[in-house]
């Protein structure tokens, strides 16, 4: 059962076999937590939102038709379930003016983003990651973790393939604006 | 796009791990979905069978009575309770109504066994 293909167990769950769905759940769990665990941070919420967008899969399969893979539409459903318990907690995340963002040359972005010998770096990154908005965490969770192509990222979030690379590309610079804020 | 190597790595240090157990939790929500929808589709279809069943009915008491002038009132007019002896309850008048209830409960009844008798074999078959 392990090896049936995307349709073959979609159909499967639909002719009434449920524990066919086990194998969805340990296909798809982990990926789906984590992009939940960075959005949201809290773990008990984290686990009880996972747990939740499986079961409203599982209420919504028949209304799947293929249109993208099954792992985008199980993402939309996790985005759109995490992004739904973070509006209600109105949290305020650290904003940049337009100045900040177009006084930072890429250069300085790319070589920030790319050296990884410093464990201090690093966890000063984990802070700066922490410090973004839940679309940002989302667009670089999927992007950088799941190797999610951008086309896709864009798909899952609701935005337009060019409106993913803007934020992305902008995202980035953030990051190095909160490292930056952070030594001063 | 860069490969951020440190920002993958900063991402990449704290994956966070479910609890043990998860999936069997999951699961047996999902079961439980899996009750409720049968449940509420069983409910649903009783509720679609009396609707259609009681609208069976309001329509022929309909043609029955704009077309055919019958009206039942009529038939319960004669009866009267405060006097329970066969005699003066059974009179020409009310005769009708006690033949015809007779004949809907032992129709009831037949139709009641047909469909203890057709699920049986459904079970069965569904078994086999």
């Amino acid at each position: 059962m392990e090896n049936l293909t995307e349709q073959d167990l979609i159909q499967s769950i639909l002719d009434g076999n449920t524990q066919s769905f086990s194998v969805l759940l340990n296909r798809y769990q982990r990926p789906i937590h984590g992009l939940i665990r960075q959005i949201v941070s809290n773990r008990e919420d984290a686990e009880e939102l996972t747990q939740d967008v499986f079961i409203k899969a599982f209420r919504k399969l028949d209304s799947f038709k293929g249109g993208s893979s099954l792992s985008t539409w199980l993402y939309r459903i996790a985005w759109n379930t995490a992004i739904s318990e973070t509006r209600k907690k109105r949290l305020i995340y650290p904003e940049f003016d337009e100045n900040q963002f177009s006084n930072l040359p890429d250069e300085t972005v790319d070589e920030v983003l790319e050296k990884e010998n410093d464990e201090m770096k690093l966890q000063r990154l984990e802070k700066a990651i922490d410090r973004l908005n839940p679309e940002e965490k989302a667009l670089i969770t999927l992007y950088y973790t799941e190797s999610k192509p951008l086309t896709e990222v864009a798909l899952i979030l609701n935005l337009s393939a060019d409106n993913a690379k803007v934020k992305l590309h902008r995202t980035r610079k953030k990051i190095v604006l909160l490292l930056n804020n952070e030594q001063r | 796009m860069k490969t951020d190597k440190a920002l993958q790595k900063a991402l990449l240090r704290n994956k966070p791990e479910l609890p043990y157990g998860f999936e069997d939790r999951v699961m047996r929500q999902i079961m439980l979905e899996v009750e409720r929808k049968s449940r509420l589709s069983y409910y649903r279809a009783l509720g679609l069978v009396s609707f259609i069943s009681l609208a069976l009915i309001a329509g022929v008491l309909y043609v029955l009575y704009t077309y055919f002038g019958f009206n039942f009132l009529d038939l319960f007019a004669g009866i009267q309770l405060s006097s329970m002896d066969s005699a003066s309850v059974l009179t020409d008048h009310t005769r009708p109504i006690f033949a015809f209830s007779i004949y809907i409960g032992i129709l009831m009844l037949f139709l009641l066994g047909m469909d203890h008798f057709f699920r049986q074999r459904f079970r069965k078959s569904k078994k086999d």
